[in-house]
């Protein structure tokens, strides 16, 4: 059979070298002519041989077209009987992409429910007594991996249609790739590479089918999808919406004025509204705080641009504070409830913490009593300003600053604060060591700054193996680079900031001020490993590196805070720099997981030094345990983690001791992926590119085209690539061979009377003339 | 010998005239257009009747004593002899009666050539004389001279067709050991005669040589024997011994005329190492043409 049978009708092009070949050779002459005597035996041998090849060419192109249009028409190689000889069982792999694009909803329902009724009609189709068997895969992306239902395939097809019965739509990405990959090992499909690793194989057809709305998205970039060796994959594409999601609206980012909510100050909130249309749109965008609408505006986006909405809210009271910016049917143009078709990205969830005051304590390692030579005289100035550009008006410093020498450090002085700056420190006394051990460990924050104090062997116990989670260094202090006398830039300048990172986001466009001014004189190298750095200087040294330390963190400068070692101070970028980190460090640890897309893994700090049971309470109210993660090189002590962040909301964590009353620990926010929202949707043309080319795939419109599509692929060889190859083969040889008779026939002899006066015809003298 | 002609006769409107004699006429006329009369002159030997006197009659010939007698004017008239014997030997093979797409064959073709020369020799008074021949000998007239002869000439080659096939080389041989007084003769054939090839050819016109005649060869081809025109798949069936070849026709059409070519050559250079005039005929050309070509050269290497 063919997949493409319309193409057959060019089979009749592959009669024209037929009929002109007949044509020619019916159009046989009987010449009678006056002499054959120059024709001998082997002048009509090489005939017969020319007759012969002109046969071959016209038999070459007949094959040529016929050959091309077969492959055209995709022929499928039935063999009823295969499967049957290899076993005759199935072992099938559902998958079904429950990613948020899946609950697009058109005149039939979601997408999710078209795939879901898919894969029911593959379960019906199996048959327990022949030894059929089938497994269910989530494709959405879960950091955590692929969701396999039914790790080992089952043959209870009542089981199979119950737990198709319960998938949900959720707020994840879809993983595609991943997603077919488990799959094949699940059925045990040897993998196109042995590195891939390999299942050991089993008798009968193996078969994986691919229930998905295709969004281009779930299949990442660059990522082949393969089903392995002799496993058919059929696509099935479950586009509910169909055109709807064309115009689909979202919510794409939210960011903060500034990182560090206080209470009385306005704080600004960004939204990011794209449309994804083709059509401009009116809205209105709302903005949720605790549940309450505290504003709304309605806004017009163009299509195929973005829309930054602000918004401004004081804050009356402190503690977390959960919220969302949210779109709608703007109620002026639009009574409909829904604004598209994909709902789920119509808004977007965050939580803030907000302090009634900050308070950090500066441990001095140099103080001076002329105040531009002190250590944190730049810090103290810098902190009191307000960078908050959207509330003018504040008229206080929302950063209190409390100074205390290294000798005066004591567990107690420590507590209330929420970070704690080390400013060139030198040697540090055990006591006081392990006060900031145990400050840091239980939820505090430490900004170390060197200086000439700072030394590589007076911070040496700071970063000791012996140490607690190996030490608060993020990195060991090696080598002191250039000298404060040095010239400007002997110690270097920046050289790439990790912009992703909440502390820095902004700076790497300029947007807070550019750092490409900032020169050091001297600074300290360390060792940090290259996840953790934050900041390198133009020779590739770390600069700036963090360290999560039990609940607490640390963060580590490799240069002075004030004008010692460097202009940093001087340079515009210096306060919003400062201001963004010491906000970062201020805020609970958890901040910068405060945009959790769907399916990540949330890694809860704990503290080694003070057991606890942590619970996460979901969005709809379930209550779940966080479970320990994986140790790793970095972290020995490893941190609580949650796993089930399926759906867009706030998450509230507590403590499992904790009464129904108390206030959350902390709170994070799950979003959707931003890429869920694109609206690009792969066709059969579009798949085919992310097809790894040793996987034999298939592509059905519908879910009612599953099942037989899945029946073609299973019993059919598909001749297409070898008939494609054939013909290429044929179009090589035919031009050679053409054109070697045709050269051979052209090489044509002058006639006689051509010859006649040039040749010896001069007639002899004769012996007398005759006229 | 007069100048080329401007002006040439269409072989196949001669073909329409239907009458040999007058065709030939035209064909000589248009020769020898502007001449008032033959250089070549016989010179008087016997006595043969008296004639009475017409003006136009150059009066040398005027008998002076009948004049003195019977005051009568009349011509003494002599018995004239010629000092050019010529055969015409003339192929009515089956082979000369192809044509391909024009409308004359070349037995036609080379029926007018020799009627021009019939009719040239007859306004010359030389004595000329034609052999038609396929396998052997068909018809034989003696050579003679005058106006009688020449019809009797054009009769016969009225009457010619083309049939059976040939035998060139026996032929000739037994032309030469009849042809017992030297004579000029004039072989009109497409020398396409048995698988002898050239040398079995050559070989008989040497005998002809040999017997001190001179021996002039016009080979007669029609166009399409020289230029194998057939572009289509071909069955050709040859006109004399009816065998059939089937094949490509381009790869025909090269091999035939590499053979044909080489046919010809070898011909032409064996008429031309024996001193035989040799000229080739295409029957689409003009054959006032042709022989004023054949006949001006000639004429500029004997001169």
């Amino acid at each position: 059979m063919f997949l493409a049978p319309l193409f057959l009708i060019g089979l009749l092009a592959a009669g024209v070298p037929l009929l002109l070949h007949l044509r020619r050779t019916r159009r046989v002459k009987n010449v009678l002519f006056s002499t054959t005597r120059f024709f001998d035996e082997r002048f009509v041998q090489s005939s017969r041989r020319a007759r012969f090849q002109d046969v071959l060419v016209m038999l070459l192109r007949v094959g040529l077209i016929t050959l091309f249009v077969l492959a055209l028409a995709q022929p499928l190689f039935r063999l009823p009987g295969l499967a049957a000889l290899a076993g005759g069982k199935r072992t099938v792999a559902i998958v079904i992409d429950d990613s948020a694009s899946m609950a697009a909803t058109g005149a039939e329902g979601s997408s999710l429910d078209k795939a879901k009724r898919g894969a029911m009609r593959i379960i019906d189709d199996l048959s327990p007594l022949r030894g059929d068997r089938a497994t269910l895969i989530l494709a959405g992306r879960r950091e955590s991996g692929v969701r396999v239902l039914f790790p080992d395939p089952s043959n209870d097809a009542e089981a199979l249609r119950d737990a198709v019965r319960q998938i949900e739509p959720t707020d994840l990405a879809g993983d595609i790739p991943s997603a077919v990959d488990q799959a094949r090992q699940i059925i045990g499909a040897p993998a196109a590479t042995p590195q891939n690793g390999a299942g050991s194989g089993g008798a009968g057809a193996r078969e994986v089918y691919v229930f998905s709305d295709m969004q281009a998205s779930g299949f990442g970039e660059g990522e082949a999808v393969s089903g392995g060796l002799n496993t058919s994959v059929v696509f099935v594409a479950c586009d509910a919406a169909a055109g709807g999601v064309a115009d689909n609206i979202s919510v794409d980012a939210i960011q903060y004025g500034t990182s560090r909510p206080m209470v009385g100050v306005p704080f600004t909130f960004a939204a990011l509204v794209t449309n994804h249309g083709r059509r401009e749109r009116v809205i209105e965008a709302r903005l949720l705080i605790d549940d309450q609408v505290v504003a709304h505006k309605p806004i017009t986006v163009s299509p195929g641009r973005g829309r930054l909405v602000r918004f401004v809210h004081r804050f009356a009271k402190p503690g977390w504070h959960p919220g969302r910016v949210e779109i709608g049917p703007d109620p002026a143009a639009d009574a409909k409830s829904v604004i598209d078709a994909v709902t789920a990205d119509d808004r977007r969830h965050f939580a803030v913490h907000v302090e009634q005051k900050a308070s950090i304590l500066a441990i001095d390692g140099a103080p001076s009593s002329v105040p531009v030579k002190d250590e944190l005289f730049f810090l103290r100035v810098a902190l009191a300003a307000n960078t908050d550009v959207a509330s003018p008006a504040a008229d206080r410093a929302a950063i209190e600053v409390t100074t205390l020498t290294p000798e005066q450090i004591t567990p107690d002085r420590l507590k209330p604060h929420a970070l704690v700056v080390l400013a060139n420190v030198g040697p540090l006394n055990a006591a006081a060591l392990e006060a900031l051990e145990h400050y840091v460990d239980a939820g505090g924050n430490l900004f170390i700054t060197c200086g000439d104090h700072t030394t590589p062997s007076a911070s040496a116990p700071w970063s000791s193996q012996g140490r607690l989670h190996g030490g608060l260094l993020p990195g060991r202090l090696t080598q002191i680079v250039g000298e404060s006398a040095a010239a400007e830039d002997a110690a270097g300048i920046i050289g790439s900031v990790a912009d992703e990172h909440p502390a820095l986001a902004g700076f790497a466009d300029g947007r807070f001020g550019l750092l490409t001014g900032v020169t050091f004189r001297s600074r300290i190298r360390f060792d940090a490993p290259p996840e953790s750095v934050l900041m390198r200087t133009a020779d590739g040294d770390p600069l700036l590196a963090e360290k999560r330390f039990g609940r607490g963190r640390v963060l580590l400068f490799g240069s002075t805070i004030d004008r010692d070692w460097t202009n940093f101070p001087l340079q515009p970028a210096y306060v919003p720099w400062l201001y963004r980190i010491v906000g970062y460090c201020v805020q609970p640890s958890l901040s910068d997981a405060g945009f959790v897309a769907a399916g990540r893994v949330v890694a809860l700090p704990s503290s080694t030094t003070q057991t606890e049971s942590l619970q996460v309470v979901e969005p709809d109210g379930t209550a779940s345990a966080a479970i320990p993660g994986r140790p790793s090189a970095q972290r020995v002590t490893p941190p609580l983690e949650f796993t089930a962040t399926e759906h867009a909301g706030v998450y509230r964590v507590r403590s499992a001791t904790d009464g129904a009353d108390t206030p959350p620990r902390y709170l994070f926010s799950v979003n959707i992926p931003g890429d869920e929202s694109e609206p690009t949707r792969f066709d059969k043309e579009a798949l085919s590119t992310a097809m790894s080319p040793d996987t034999t795939w298939s592509y059905a419109d519908g879910p009612d085209a599953a099942v037989e599509v899945g029946q073609v692929a299973r019993q059919g060889l598909g001749l297409w690539d070898q008939l494609l190859l054939a013909a290429l083969l044929v179009a090589v040889f035919e031009p050679w061979l053409a054109n070697r008779l045709s050269r051979r026939r052209l090489q044509a002899e002058p006639d006689a009377m051509s010859r006649r006066d040039a040749g010896p015809s001069t007639p002899h003298k004769p012996e007398r003339s005759a006229a | 010998m007069p100048t080329a002609p401007t002006k040439y006769l269409d072989p196949a409107a001669l073909a329409r005239l239907r009458n040999l004699g007058l065709a030939a006429r035209l064909v000589v006329e248009g020769l020898f257009s502007g001449q008032h009369r033959s250089p070549h002159r016989g010179y008087s030997v016997e006595f043969a009747e008296h004639r009475e006197y017409t003006p136009g009659v150059d009066p040398r010939h005027l008998d002076w004593k009948i004049l003195a007698k019977r005051d009568k004017l009349y011509v003494k008239q002599y018995e004239e002899q010629t000092n050019l014997r010529c055969y015409l030997l003339l192929d009515s093979s089956a082979s000369m009666g192809y044509r391909h797409s024009g409308a004359i064959s070349k037995f036609e073709y080379g029926c007018f050539c020799a009627a021009s020369l019939a009719y040239l020799m007859q306004t010359q008074h030389d004595a000329f004389g034609l052999i038609t021949y396929d396998r052997a000998v068909a018809r034989h007239i003696p050579p003679r001279q005058g106006k009688g002869h020449l019809r009797v000439v054009l009769d016969t080659l009225e009457a010619a067709r083309p049939a059976g096939d040939t035998d060139l080389a026996g032929t000739f041989h037994q032309l030469a050991e009849t042809m017992k007084r030297r004579a000029l003769v004039v072989v009109i054939s497409d020398l396409f005669s048995g698988p002898g090839g050239a040398d079995e050819l050559l070989e008989s016109i040497s005998h002809l040589r040999h017997k001190r005649h001179e021996v002039v060869v016009f080979q007669v081809l029609d166009r399409a024997e020289l230029q194998f025109p057939f572009d289509d798949a071909t069955q050709v069936e040859d006109m004399e011994t009816g065998r059939r070849v089937s094949a490509d026709p381009a790869t025909l059409r090269n091999e035939y005329l590499k053979k044909l070519n080489a046919y010809i050559d070898a011909v032409r250079m064996g008429c031309r190492s024996r001193e035989v005039g040799y000229a080739l005929a295409d029957t689409s050309e003009p054959f006032e043409m042709f022989l004023g070509n054949y006949l001006s050269h000639r004429a500029s290497i004997t001169a």
